[in-house]
């Protein structure tokens, strides 16, 4: 078991660098999935999605703090971090680069 | 994290705004004035203080200018356009001698001496959203955390205060300190509750490029030339290094106000002067409305001949229409009184919020002996009302240096500068040296220098309230004066009602 201080450095740090990293995976999976699907010109794909990633941020930060359970909450960002940066990467490889 | 959702809520209201009030503070703050920063520029600058023609000089008057920055080996020159907040042409290129930033009369084109300041849009606006430390980009992400912290700080508020449009009209101005500053808290928090969220998200959204690059990085491979290409229309060419002259500029800009249907051009820029490969680019001007639009039509330099011409796309579109939000460069000044009355509500809640803290921990902390309390509360001092005196030791030293000021290698410019940064640092050392009285002297320091620096201004230019409200190019001077009068009586009545405050017990053992 973790100590109470432990504990609090660990939300922190999985709130702003883990939401983090999971915003900016969704948002850039969001940007390439309008663009690979051509829902969307590239450059409007893009904009749209970084708009968004504000948006996700801030969402993912107030859960994290509401969260009650430390491992689900991180073992949510893990697994949404390493499928959304997977699958925009992949996407991408998929299409060939641009 | 805490029991229930409004619990962690609180938890996180609470903290957030402990740790990042005083950056937040700065960047109001330094916000606020920004939507003044090319009056602060007329203020600062006194030989700027013109009158704006109405004709407006043919391009062609800055041929020398051009060919002189192609002698000196600039690759890009800029100039922008007068218009009713700047009324003189701005001139800037990057040489082998280092950046050169000119203003010129808009009657005749002739430089104007050098003003030695880098007064609103060159000290103050940075300030607001890169801190001024350019390194890696660290002030951007600074201010990008503010930003992130106000938006949490935002809902976050509003989730613990469930009731918070009955509590709006609750202000129990006769009631004790604590509750006087909740409720003043509150007030602010939910008037300007709007304003704060869209200006935090608005500002964070301008520099998405910075925050979030991995968004355009990956559907674009890394190719950020592309990316701007297909954005913003940035057309570029390289030099090819065989030289060409210019074509007529006069003809370059009748043809953007053509295709502009008579609108005018905002600037002009030359990129690789003097090469065969030289393109003119001219912008189209955004005065009149919200969006910031990127209207660059960019011509062949040596014939003249329109080489692209962009329109962005409508999300891209939509950016613009936020950045504009936020940048308030159209021209409205009832809309621009507004910002700037709801930007120094922002600086009150973001004031209160810390007062509230303190004073709700005060007994508890002396009992305890915990050092909490008057270390944010030194914190505290020199985040608010610190930044105002630094701000206005800013301008009184504007006055007080001349032209030729130097100082160890630095300009006047840069002492100027520094003069802000040693102030604002002898703000926190005062506050922590001198816990008991530091609010107090700190709100008579600002009343001081504020009438200080409406003073000076007479003095040392000659404008006085008479004058600069009387004559319709000096408004922005007056508009200063009268804004720095208007503070320095706030400061006063705040400071004579701290020394006539009771001395409570708990804050006299606190701080012995």
């Amino acid at each position: 078991m973790l100590g109470h201080s432990s504990r609090i450095v660990l939300r922190l740090l999985a709130a702003i660098g883990g939401g983090y990293a999971v915003a900016a995976g969704l948002a850039a999976l969001t940007a390439v999935i309008l663009f690979v699907t051509g829902g969307l010109p590239r450059s409007e794909a893009v904009i749209l999605a970084s708009m968004l990633a504000f948006v996700i941020y801030l969402v993912l930060l107030l859960w994290a703090f509401a969260e009650r359970s430390l491992l689900r909450l991180c073992s949510m960002l893990v697994v949404t971090g390493v499928v959304s940066w997977g699958a925009a990467i992949g996407l991408m490889r998929l299409v060939g680069g641009s | 994290m805490e029991p229930t959702f409004r619990a962690s809520m609180n938890w996180l209201h609470t903290w957030t705004g402990v740790v990042l009030g005083g950056l937040l503070f700065a960047v109001f703050w330094m916000g606020t004035l920004s939507v003044f920063d090319r009056e602060i520029d007329r203020w600062m600058a006194p030989t700027t203080r013109l009158a704006l023609p109405d004709e407006t000089l043919p391009a062609e008057t800055f041929r020398p200018s051009i060919e002189a920055a192609a002698a000196a080996g600039a690759t890009i020159w800029t100039i922008v356009f007068p218009e009713e907040r700047q009324p003189v042409y701005r001139e800037t290129y990057r040489s082998k001698d280092g950046n050169v930033l000119r203003f010129l009369d808009p009657l005749t084109g002739a430089a104007l001496p050098d003003p030695g300041t880098l007064a609103g849009t060159r000290f103050i606006f940075p300030f607001h959203y890169s801190l001024n430390v350019r390194a890696w980009d660290i002030g951007y992400w600074l201010v990008g955390v503010a930003g992130m912290a106000m938006l949490v700080l935002c809902v976050s508020g509003v989730v613990i205060h469930r009731k918070i449009f009955t509590e709006f009209f609750t202000f129990r101005a006769e009631k004790k300190p604590r509750r006087l500053i909740l409720d003043l808290h509150n007030v602010t928090g939910v008037l300007g509750l709007p304003f704060h969220f869209i200006i935090s998200l608005s500002g964070l959204i301008i520099f998405f490029s910075i925050y979030f690059p991995s968004v355009w990085q990956m559907p674009y491979d890394g190719k950020r030339e592309l990316f701007n290409r297909e954005t913003w229309g940035t057309y570029t060419r390289p030099k090819v290094d065989q030289a060409a002259p210019l074509a007529s500029l006069d003809d370059m800009v009748a043809e953007a106000r053509r295709v502009w249907a008579g609108e005018e051009p905002f600037y002009m820029r030359v990129t690789n002067p003097g090469d065969a490969a030289a393109v003119v680019q001219i912008g189209r001007t955004y005065r009149d409305v919200v969006t910031m639009r990127v209207e660059i039509l960019y011509f062949d330099a040596p014939s003249g001949t329109l080489l692209s011409r962009f329109e962005t796309l409508p999300l891209v579109t939509a950016q613009r229409f936020i950045a504009g939000l936020h940048f308030i460069q159209f021209q409205h000044w009832t809309l621009r009184w507004i910002y700037f009355v709801l930007g120094l509500v922002g600086c009150v809640l973001i004031a209160t919020g810390y007062l509230f803290w303190l004073e709700s921990r005060r007994r508890k902390h002396a009992q305890l002996g915990m050092r909490g309390v008057p270390f944010v509360e030194g914190l505290t001092v020199g985040s608010v009302t610190g930044i105002i005196v630094a701000t206005l030791g800013f301008f009184v030293a504007n006055r007080l240096l001349p032209l030729d000021a130097a100082f160890l290698g630095a300009g006047r410019a840069s002492l100027e500068m520094w003069i802000f940064y040693l102030v604002w640092l002898a703000t926190f050392a005062h506050a922590w040296l001198r816990p008991r009285r530091a609010w107090a002297e700190q709100s008579w320091m600002i009343a001081v220098l504020a009438i200080a620096a409406v003073v000076l201004n007479w003095i040392t230019t000659g404008d006085h309230l008479g004058r600069s409200l009387t004559l319709a190019h000096l408004g922005p001077i007056g508009g200063m004066d009268l804004v720095l009068l208007a503070g320095a009586l706030v400061a006063t009545l705040t400071a004579l009602k701290l020394e006539h405050r009771k001395p409570d017990p708990v804050r006299e053992r606190q701080h012995a």
